[in-house]
């Protein structure tokens, strides 16, 4: 496969991914504003749950929701806007058309006429609720139609790398992010909310559960598919199939690190991680996800020429 | 009912549907009482669906002037033009021919020029073209073929006979319409196909692969194929994704390729891997910074040395673009004559030579009642119509042509055939031209896969796509 290719496919799932977090994190920040009757200038959630999945923005952006909304949904100097990491997406998927099923193709076209169509206003109009659940039934859409359409090969396997590598950065990021959210809600079942995990959650954990049991199963569990431990588990899979290495063993250094990622969490407990302090554990698996993402790009697309 | 409007009543000039006062021609008939049946606001609605479906398709070209960069839809007509057999069994020959002779041609320029020596073509027109390259000279392509595709636009005169307009053999496009009209028409309008055996076109991209397959270089096997992409900026990516995908080969940018020992390689996640035939559609001065432009990130370092040691084939050649200079294009019927001892089965439009000092002043005398081009441009760029014309115009042209009468040439203005076609919900004659492809690779092969472009104005002679043209779905009929 071309290094740019593999890339542009890595790429496409990571925004797309972002574009679905970014959209229920701002649906999120939506209904808590309108527990608030809609009117909670500055609001430090709101402000905080942008800079989760993005650049800070800038100081006193939003004196109302339509402002945060905007910069959210809109702003073309927000990287992590949905508008913004969409159209990275569909650049990306146009590249490398010829490689993707038309399916794809055509559903990331979609929702880019729709995003281009819409504003500010027509969102208020819609309702931004219902502006925020198509654009994540669209980008919910392209991880199932990705699965369903595409020949499970490497090109598969870079969109899963992608994917996954997005997933574990934002759910550490939450992580990080996490210890400080306000009253009235206890913050964890807000956490659980902005992970899409209460549902998954509640049938898994069926005793009462403690906020341990939370930090817990986003970290740990093998069976939720947004958990650091699932996501680092499908990237070292993914990055296996695509250099064939035998599992347990590295070719490269985008392996080593999935690798040493994956004996982290598959051998720790919950309890080193409170002793180790619950943001100090989730910054560092934040920069390890770096590392990791570097080292892909390192062994399958790097920008320097051949020599 | 689908009605015909008043424009059918007195058929101004060669229509393909109506016969005169003799109604329909014989093989359109059928499509004709089809037509009469089909409700109008149903057919409307329908066209609407169809070209909605082609911009989620992204079926679409960019334009230029629009700095946004806007991605169009090519207009999609949805009634369409038939080409009877034996219509199409002469424009194969013809067609064949032309290539023919025009591979001829281009072998004999960048070789020994023995075409010179008959004083039938002017040596210094040829080395004065600016898409004559010197880097070409003794370069000995497979199979001495130049023009592996050629779109050659062909339009009728006021009696119906097919005449040729242009030759397109630097890298020409269209064909994806081909494909993409053909299937939303029958998606669409199946019950328009009914009592007709239409020849298929989707084997198209298998008879482009067999083609370049064939060029490759000698040593080679199993070649592997590419098609070279400016990127998705440019206005016929969408042509070139759906080339590469339908071949089932890569689609290469400039960035993904590497030259090392004159060999052509591409990066890939598994390290470097041989290229053989390069289907580009990136123009000559873009491919190698290294020989032509060297600002250009479209091509390749060193693409033009792996070329010469015959390590890659690039299709069409490099410097092909002088036999389709249209201040060469009167000369092709020589050529046919000169390297084929033939006839044209196709006749040129009679076109005036602005550097031939009495051409140059019937021309000017004549601005009116001619089609005035610059050679150097294309795409209904750089014209000047002259029956569409003011006085300013002409007078701008007439300076423009003494201030550099190579530049120019002038045919005259040629009513172009009209066709049935859906304009407001009502049926107008609107004009309509023919690019039919040509592909050569072991053999001439001419695949019954054409371009139909119309002039969505009606009365409006320009049919190009970045000139408010459309397209129609095109039938060979067996």
């Amino acid at each position: 496969m071309l290094s740019r290719v593999a890339s542009s496919l890595y790429w496409l799932a990571r925004n797309f991914e972002r574009a679905e977090t970014v959209a229920r994190v701002l649906d999120f920040a939506c209904l808590r504003s309108a527990d608030f009757g809609g009117a909670s200038p500055h609001d430090a959630t709101t402000l905080r749950l942008l800079t989760i999945v993005g650049p800070k923005p800038p100081e006193g952006t939003f004196a109302r929701r339509e402002e945060a909304l905007a910069y959210g949904i809109f702003s073309t100097e927000n990287p992590s806007s949905i508008v913004s990491t969409i159209a990275i997406a569909r650049a990306n998927a146009l590249g490398v058309r010829a490689q993707l099923s038309t399916e794809i193709w055509e559903s990331t076209n979609r929702l880019w006429l729709y995003l281009s169509a819409s504003s500010p206003g027509s969102v208020l109009r819609e309702g931004p609720s219902h502006f925020l659940q198509r654009v994540r039934d669209a980008c919910q859409a392209f991880a199932g139609i990705s699965d369903a359409t595409l020949a499970h090969d490497d090109v598969w396997d870079f969109i899963q790398a992608g994917r996954f590598s997005e997933r574990a950065d934002l759910t550490a990021r939450m992580l990080a992010a996490a210890h400080g959210f306000d009253a009235p809600w206890p913050c964890w079942q807000q956490l659980l909310n902005l992970c899409c995990a209460s549902e998954p959650f509640a049938r898994l954990v069926p005793r009462l559960p403690s906020p341990v049991d939370v930090l817990e199963f986003l970290t740990f569990s093998p069976q939720f598919p947004r958990s650091i431990r699932f996501c680092i588990g499908e990237i070292d899979a993914a990055l296996h199939r695509i250099s064939g290495t035998a599992a347990g063993s590295y070719g490269n250094d985008a392996e080593k690190e999935s690798g040493r990622l994956r004996a982290r969490f598959d051998y720790t407990r919950v309890s080193e991680v409170l002793d180790a302090g619950t943001q100090v554990f989730a910054e560092r698996t934040v920069a390890s996800l770096a590392a990791l993402s570097e080292a892909l790009e390192r062994a399958y697309f790097p920008r320097v020429p051949v020599g | 009912v689908l009605e015909f409007s008043n424009g059918y009543a007195i058929p101004r000039v060669f229509d393909e549907l109506v016969d005169g006062a003799a109604g329909p021609r014989a093989h359109y008939v059928r499509l004709a009482q089809t037509l009469r049946s089909l409700d109008a606001e149903e057919f409307a609605l329908r066209v609407q669906e169809i070209n909605a479906a082609l911009l989620a398709r992204g079926v679409t070209f960019t334009v230029y002037s629009d700095t946004a960069g806007t991605e169009r839809i090519f207009p999609f007509d949805s009634i369409p033009r038939i080409i009877s057999a034996a219509e199409w069994e002469r424009l194969e020959r013809g067609l064949a021919q032309r290539v023919t002779a025009l591979n001829a041609f281009l072998d004999d320029v960048y070789h020994r020029g023995r075409i010179f020596a008959g004083g039938a073509i002017p040596r210094d027109l040829v080395y004065s073209s600016r898409y004559f390259v010197r880097e070409m000279i003794d370069v000995d392509p497979p199979r001495r073929t130049y023009v592996h595709v050629a779109g050659i636009d062909l339009i009728r005169d006021g009696t119906g006979n097919f005449l040729v307009l242009e030759d397109n053999i630097r890298v020409p496009s269209g064909i994806s319409y081909v494909l993409e009209n053909r299937d939303v028409l029958r998606r669409g309008f199946p019950q328009l196909f009914d009592g007709y055996a239409v020849r298929p076109v989707d084997d198209y991209p298998m008879r482009l692969l067999r083609a370049l397959s064939a060029v490759a270089p000698a040593h080679v096997r199993d070649p592997a194929v590419v098609v070279l992409t400016p990127g998705i900026a440019n206005s016929a990516y969408f042509e070139h994704t759906l080339l590469a995908h339908r071949m089932g080969v890569e689609l290469v940018e400039g960035r993904d390729l590497v030259v090392v020992d004159n060999v052509v390689y591409l990066r890939t996640t598994r390290g470097l891997q041989r290229v053989d035939v390069i289907y580009r559609r990136v123009d000559d001065e873009f491919l190698d910074p290294l020989y032509f432009r060297v600002d250009s990130v479209l091509g390749a370092a060193g693409i033009m040395n792996a070329y010469r040691a015959g390590n890659v084939t690039i299709a069409n050649a490099i410097g092909t673009g002088v036999a389709d200079d249209k201040a060469l294009y009167r000369f092709v019927p020589e050529m046919i004559r000169f390297y084929l001892g033939e006839e044209p089965v196709l006749p040129n439009v009679e076109t005036y030579d602005c550097t031939d000092d009495a051409e140059r002043r019937h021309v000017k005398a004549n601005l009116e009642r001619l089609v005035v081009k610059n050679v150097n441009q294309s795409g209904g760029y750089g014209m000047l119509i002259g029956s569409a014309s003011t006085a300013e115009e002409r007078e701008h042209f007439a300076r423009l042509i003494d201030a550099a009468p190579r530049d120019f040439i002038a045919q005259p203005v040629i009513e172009l055939s009209s066709h049935p076609t859906l304009v407001d919900g009502k049926v107008m004659p609107c004009r309509v031209d023919l690019r039919p492809f040509v592909l050569c690779g072991a053999e001439i092969d001419v695949p019954p896969a054409a371009l139909t472009r119309v002039a969505l104005r009606p009365g409006s002679l320009v049919v190009n796509s970045s000139q408010g043209g459309g397209s129609k779905d095109t039938w060979v009929i067996a």
